[in-house]
């Protein structure tokens, strides 16, 4: 492995060897892109490489941090898992953005500065676009060019607000901010619109139902799980966050079930499932950063799943609309079973989550449940979020 | 009710098996009930409860219940006011 080489590169450079190659070889090359990035991250290990001088800012490439390992590790599962999923498309852009997306997602999370971030902040921004276009409708057309805007958008802001916090620090190490100002506002507002936050949500419900079959299931993993690590790192504690996280857990569900669309159901409670992130976010204590990154981490494998079963109805039948659909268990049956484990891990893995009392019995450890009764006294009575996390000291590198 | 010969019989078409569902899904509630039950005697785990009201019998389940379904009867009234047609946007 090339030393301090960032994972996400290995993606993006894999990408550009996608339209050389067909069949079998392109399969395994999909295939094996996600895997040796999974290895250089493991291989590299914990640090910090790749630090240049750039017109008087200290570019970092690459830093590897548990925080972003544990983010990393999940894209490459998702990426692995997405591909596999998408091998029997034979759609030469739809491969080559895919893996541009997955790469830059990967490369902005280990990004060690905030210059290299906005970089692939906009690239996943410009690649997942074609995802979208990649349905050749005039209405995923449209759909595409308003996220596009939206996404861009949120990438303007972020450079603007980086520009004001290094006329302020002097630095753009990407680290902990804190809303203290107008500059860390803007980035604030920057995270807050790809993680889609009440009233910068509606990109999401809008342009995800329009993307291909294989395109929504690689769109839903990753741009609003990076800007949850974004938020993870930098605005811990931000205590605004936690009514903005209990309003996003809410209100899409009122939405979700009036909807007919089942991808867009399926948008906005993914959109709920943020709501849990953010509040984990805001409480912002060591236990409730790592209930979140576990919430992100299983969140990604069954929205995944659940997007993967409404893509196999809709490839399978041409609608997926709700009204139109039913007694698909007759000609679907696995298709089915793998639907209602997704729909089962929803409440399921909230509960092992958000409860002391987990299976793995960590709970009644007593460090970590001191913590955790700590983190309550000290951020209120949020008593979701009571023991959130227990479970994931277990998975902690 | 016959059905023509070439269209394969599925077991959940079967009146009784709907029912042999239903029973499997109460068998499972109650089983998922039985933790919070045994928690009661402090056998399986200790509840850190922060108001006095969580020590109610299965106050977590109840407490799911009534919001879920005050959710979705929210959401029906709200329907009159948010539900648009499908082509609205178009």
């Amino acid at each position: 492995m090339i030393e301090g080489l960032n994972p996400g590169f290995i993606l993006i450079f894999g990408a550009l060897l996608v339209p050389f190659t067909s069949g079998i070889i392109r399969s395994i090359l999909l295939l094996t892109l996600p895997v040796l990035a999974l290895t250089q991250i493991y291989t590299l290990g914990l640090g910090s490489w790749g630090h240049y001088e750039f017109l008087g800012l200290s570019i970092e490439l690459t830093r590897i941090d548990p925080l972003a390992r544990i983010f990393g590790t999940v894209f490459c599962l998702a990426s692995f898992m997405g591909m596999i999923y998408a091998l029997h498309v034979k759609d030469t852009i739809q491969h080559f953005v895919a893996l541009i997306y997955m790469g830059s997602a990967i490369g902005a999370v280990f990004a060690g500065d905030m210059v290299t971030l906005f970089v692939f902040w906009e690239l996943t921004a410009i690649s997942s676009v074609f995802l979208i276009w990649a349905s050749r409708t005039e209405r995923a057309y449209k759909a595409g060019m308003r996220y596009l805007i939206i996404q861009v958008s949120s990438g303007v802001i972020l450079l603007g607000g980086i520009i004001l916090y290094y006329q302020e620090t002097g630095s753009i190490a990407f680290n902990y901010i804190g809303l203290t100002g107008l500059a860390s506002g803007l980035i604030l507002l920057a995270f807050g619109i790809k993680s889609a936050f009440p009233f910068l949500h509606n990109w999401m419900q809008d342009a995800y139902p329009e993307a291909t079959v294989t395109g929504t299931v690689i769109l839903s993993a990753f741009t609003t799980k990076l800007a949850i690590y974004t938020l993870a790192r930098a605005f811990p504690g931000t205590d605004i966050l936690i009514p903005i996280g209990a309003a996003m857990t809410v209100f899409p569900i009122f939405f979700a079930v009036l909807e007919n669309d089942l991808r867009r159901v399926l948008a906005y409670s993914l959109n709920n499932q943020l709501g849990y992130m953010v509040v984990g976010v805001g409480i912002g204590t060591e236990l409730s950063i790592n209930g979140t990154a576990a919430h992100a981490f299983a969140h990604i494998m069954y929205k995944s799943l659940l997007f993967m079963s409404m893509g196999a109805v809709l490839f399978r039948t041409g609608t997926i609309k709700a009204s139109e659909l039913g007694g698909l268990y007759k000609s679907m049956p696995v298709t089915m079973v793998f639907c209602i484990i997704g729909n089962c891990s929803l409440p399921t893995h909230r509960r092992i989550c958000l409860k002391g009392h987990d299976p793995v019995g960590c709970g009644r450890w007593r460090p970590c449940r001191d913590l955790a009764d700590h983190a309550v006294r000290q951020r209120g009575r949020n008593g979701s979020f009571r023991h959130q996390g227990t479970v994931f000291h277990l998975l902690r590198p | 009710m016959s059905k023509p010969d070439d269209e394969k019989k599925y077991w959940l078409d079967e009146p009784k098996n709907i029912d042999k569902v239903f029973y499997a899904v109460l068998v499972l509630c109650a089983l998922v009930a039985v933790p919070d039950i045994l928690s009661l005697f402090n056998i399986l785990y200790h509840k850190h409860v922060e108001f006095e009201f969580e020590n109610i019998f299965e106050f977590y389940s109840l407490y799911g219940l009534v919001c879920y379904v005050g959710l979705v009867l929210i959401a029906k009234k709200l329907r009159n006011v948010l539900m648009r047609d499908e082509d609205y946007y178009d």
